[in-house]
């Protein structure tokens, strides 16, 4: 009887918006699919689309919080939790929003939950050395690996605010109306924000290379 | 335009916000002067150092969905979504032909038991229908020659479920009138079985009235004792009183007669 009572629920749930849902049903989850058309999938119930979100993503925001913390270990987990947000708060995901900024302001949670959790602990920058030398792998020529170098170490001295909106703005390229809604602010502030934090970027970097 | 208006302009550039005019006029005025071309070519480049940033692998998860803590999250939050989804698929379809496999099977549940209670009906027929056989075989091997089948007759007579009038006649007609002692004891004891029958016991009491064999009336005596037979008592009296009457016999109806009366 319970049983029955459910189905007849889910039925009528399941009319409601069955015309949206039979589109989604027939066209499977492809490469070519824009991020926002996947995530509305997810967010209808199908989880093949995770995957292919995943394959997009986790490089970006793996090397942002690479870059927020210096810690490799920190890193991975903070990116597997914002895929495990995205799948667990997908129901908050708005058709009509961006995805973009959707899922960084999930990595900004994530962060700054962590930063409550374990700052205090956090071991900071353990890994900055061997990130140094990861880049400098990568970077066959000298003159810019050490850029790169001088680079992360300025970032890894300055506060985690101002590398956050850097990090956003210079390396994850987010145009400022992006960043704003990420934030939660206004485009101007953001101006003002990224400014700030690029002139005080500005002095550690070009102390640290006179040094 | 002073160098706190080209600081503005400064400002545009590192956020990204600088349109094309305002920065030839910015880069003009960096030729002149040394403070702001200081600046704007150090923010420059950091603005190429954050371009240069490489993507870093990942170190020690090749598959993150095969072997990674996200696999872990992924199944326990992957069974809501699949259950939402297989929900939508599959689970109103097997609801609704789960709903209808119940109500067929209540329905021929239904239909078995209806047929159970048709075959009851037709057991209770086909034993009467046997009943009936049996009743018209004990009427034929009462007829037979042989005195050994009209025992059979008679003792089959004993087991029938319901004694049939005609049937009832042809015992009390062979335990009246058959020439073999052994017969008419056997007629006589399968009577006794449908004494409940108040026609058989009055036919009982009047065979024993006419009876003169006495291995008979000692039955017939003890019959009548167990059934608590008040009318048959004159018929004791009388034998008791009878001078041709056998001692074994008179012993017998005394004993009656003391307890019926």
């Amino acid at each position: 009887m319970i049983f029955l009572l459910i189905s007849k629920k889910q039925l009528l749930h399941n009319f409601s918006y069955k015309t949206k849902y039979l589109i989604i049903e027939m066209s499977p989850i492809s490469v070519s699919m824009t991020d926002e058309k996947i995530m509305t999938g997810i967010s209808k119930g199908n989880p093949d689309g995770v995957k292919i979100l995943y394959e997009r993503y986790h490089v970006k925001i793996y090397n942002f919080f690479l870059r927020m913390t210096f810690n490799r270990e920190v890193s991975l987990d903070l990116m597997q939790n914002v895929f495990y947000r995205l799948i667990k708060y997908r129901k908050s995901w708005k058709e009509n929003h961006a995805f973009i900024p959707w899922i960084f302001r999930i990595c900004k949670n994530e962060y700054n939950d962590y930063m409550k959790k374990e700052g205090r602990f956090l071991n900071n920058s353990v890994d900055l050395e061997e990130i140094n030398e990861s880049s400098a792998g990568i970077i066959t020529d000298p003159a810019r690996s050490d850029q790169v170098k001088n680079l992360h170490n300025a970032l890894a001295r300055i506060s985690p605010e101002h590398r956050k909106i850097l990090l956003l703005s210079k390396y994850m390229k987010l145009k400022n109306r992006e960043i704003a809604v990420i934030l939660e602010s206004n485009e101007n502030a953001v101006k003002g924000m990224i400014f700030r934090a690029m002139c005080k970027l500005r002095k550690v970097y070009f102390k640290l290379d006179k040094t | 335009m002073d160098c706190k208006d080209y600081a503005e302009l400064i400002k545009d550039y590192v956020t990204g916000d600088i349109s094309s005019t305002n920065l030839e006029k910015l880069k003009a005025h960096l030729i002149d002067c040394d403070e702001c071309r200081d600046e704007y070519m150090q923010m420059e480049e950091i603005n190429k150092s954050f371009d240069l940033l490489p993507d870093l692998k990942l170190k020690g998860i090749t598959d993150i969905f095969q072997n990674g803590y996200l696999k872990q999250a992924l199944t326990i939050e992957s069974k809501y979504l699949n259950f939402n989804y297989i929900s939508k698929k599959i689970l109103i379809p097997a609801g609704i032909a789960a709903s209808i496999i119940l109500f067929m099977s209540g329905f021929f549940a239904g239909r078995i038991q209806k047929e159970n209670h048709l075959k009851d009906q037709e057991i209770a027929a086909l034993r009467i229908e046997v009943n009936e056989t049996k009743n018209l075989m004990i009427l034929s091997l009462l007829k037979q020659q042989s005195a050994s089948k009209r025992i059979q007759a008679a003792s089959y007579a004993e087991k029938l479920d319901e004694l049939r009038p005609e049937v009832m006649d042809a015992l009390l007609y062979s335990l009246n009138t058959d020439n073999s002692v052994n017969v008419r004891l056997a007629s006589l004891e399968a009577l006794s079985k449908y004494t409940d029958n108040p026609v058989i016991r009055t036919e009982l009491v009047k065979s024993f009235d006419q009876e003169v064999d006495p291995i008979i009336q000692v039955n017939m005596i003890n019959l009548m004792i167990l059934l608590n037979e008040k009318s048959s008592a004159y018929i004791m009296q009388r034998l008791v009183e009878d001078v041709n009457t056998q001692s074994l016999v008179k012993d017998q109806a005394r004993k009656g007669l003391k307890i019926l009366l």
